[in-house]
This record gives C-alpha cells, structure tokens and sequence, in this order.
C-alpha cells in the first residue's frame, strides 16, 4: 500500500509542477498566438488536474501514469529555454543543435 | 435517511474533512472533480485571454476564477436544469463549469450584453403592444 502513495504522492507533484508551467505559459501567450497551441495547453491543465487529483475518485495511479507524468514533465522543462522570461518562442521547434556543441557524447 | 445532494459544497467539506481518501469520499467528490478538471480548462482559455502579468498574479487569477467555477456550477446547473427538464443537473455540470472558467472576470461583460438583450426583448414587446 505504501508504493500506490508514493507512486500517487509523485504524480500528484509532477503534474502539480505540469499544470505550473502550463499556466506561466498560457499567461504569457499573446492574442496572435495560434488557438491549437492555447488549447493544447488549456487541455493539459485540465489533464494534468484530472491525473493529479484522481485518487480522491478512487482511481489510484500506477507506474504507467507516473511514467507518463515524468515524460511530459521533462518535455515541458526540456523546452525552458525557448520560453525564458516568459515569453511565446516565434516558432514551435526552433532551429537547434541536437547534438553537444563539441560533439561528445553525454 | 435520503442521500444528500451531489453537488452540495458544504456537505462535500464536511466529507472531506471526516474521511479521507475511501470510496465514500470518491462517490461525492467524483462530480467536484470533475467540474473543477472543466473549470481549470475554462480558467485556463480565460487566463489566455488576460493581459500578461507577473506568475503569482497569474496564479491567483487562475484559482480565483476556478474556485468560482466550483462554488456557482451546482447552483447554475439546477437553475437550468429546473428551467429545461430534458436536460439532467449531472449533464449541465461541466459545461456550466466550462463556460463559467471560461468567462473568467468578463462577467461585467458578459450581464452587460443579457441585459441589453432583456431591455431589447422588453422594447419589442412593449412596441408591439403600442402597435397593436
């Protein structure tokens, strides 16, 4: 029983932390920016919330969810820098190195 | 005795604050949960919408016209469900919570427009009336 809370404790944090990102960036968005990206963050709050607050509706989650909750966390800090000073980036993937600058290997 | 109503906000707190986490709590908190996932997307378009402003206020705006949400949306969906038999106070709860997080703080706004619209239908009534 102690790991369905801490699996629930994680995922109530991370999509606590979700929802956080979300909201500084539909706060930051501006009139032109287009309606499918507002509603791709609008619906994730909704999402995130749902995730987040399911225990209490007796749907405990399980690894599955936390897995997912970890991935679109690291995708929402992965894209921090192009929303730095909380500002909308111009294109939806900018043109970036995907490789290390010295082309090592991390 | 009669199970209470579903969306009664003080009978839900009371709940919440005697068990916690059982599947007594999940039967009545289920539909508060799912009115406020409706709302945290409305407040999220209406967030969209404001003027950019500092994160915590942000925040504070967010929570405020989510919570709004939750408090008004029983009460609005049994208005409304009183007034259209057809349609069941269940079905009406999250798109009356949609739409309230949705209006955010554009209520001004929002009565400005349905009474207008009541002072227009009450000034045809009354020049038919003149007229006939």
């Amino acid at each position: 029983m102690t790991d369905v809370y801490v699996i629930a404790g994680a995922n109530f944090l991370l999509c606590l932390a979700c929802i956080f990102i979300c909201l500084c960036r539909l706060n930051a968005m501006h009139a032109d920016v287009k309606w499918q990206v507002v509603v791709a963050y609008a619906f994730g709050v909704g999402a995130f919330f749902y995730s987040a607050t399911s225990p209490w509706i007796g749907e405990w989650p399980g690894t599955d969810s936390l897995a997912v909750s970890t991935w679109a966390f690291w995708e929402l800090w992965s894209s921090r820098a192009a929303w730095r000073g909380d500002t909308v980036p111009p294109t939806a993937s900018q043109h970036a190195d995907l490789r290390t600058l010295d082309g090592s290997n991390p | 005795m009669s199970q209470s109503s579903i969306t009664d906000v003080v009978g839900l707190f009371v709940f919440l604050s005697a068990i916690f986490f059982s599947a007594e709590v999940a039967s009545v908190v289920g539909p508060y949960i799912m009115i406020a996932a409706a709302a945290v997307v409305g407040a999220s378009l209406s967030l969209k919408r404001r003027e950019k402003t500092t994160r915590l206020s942000a925040m504070l705006f967010f929570l405020r016209v989510a919570g709004l949400a939750v408090l008004v949306t029983g009460l609005i969906a049994a208005v409304m469900s009183a007034q259209h038999p057809g349609l069941s106070e269940r079905a009406m709860l999250a798109p009356v919570a949609l739409v309230v997080g949705f209006i955010g703080d554009d209520w001004g706004t929002v009565l400005g427009k349905v009474a207008r619209m009541l002072f227009a239908a009450i000034d045809l009534v009354r020049g038919k009336g003149g007229a006939s």
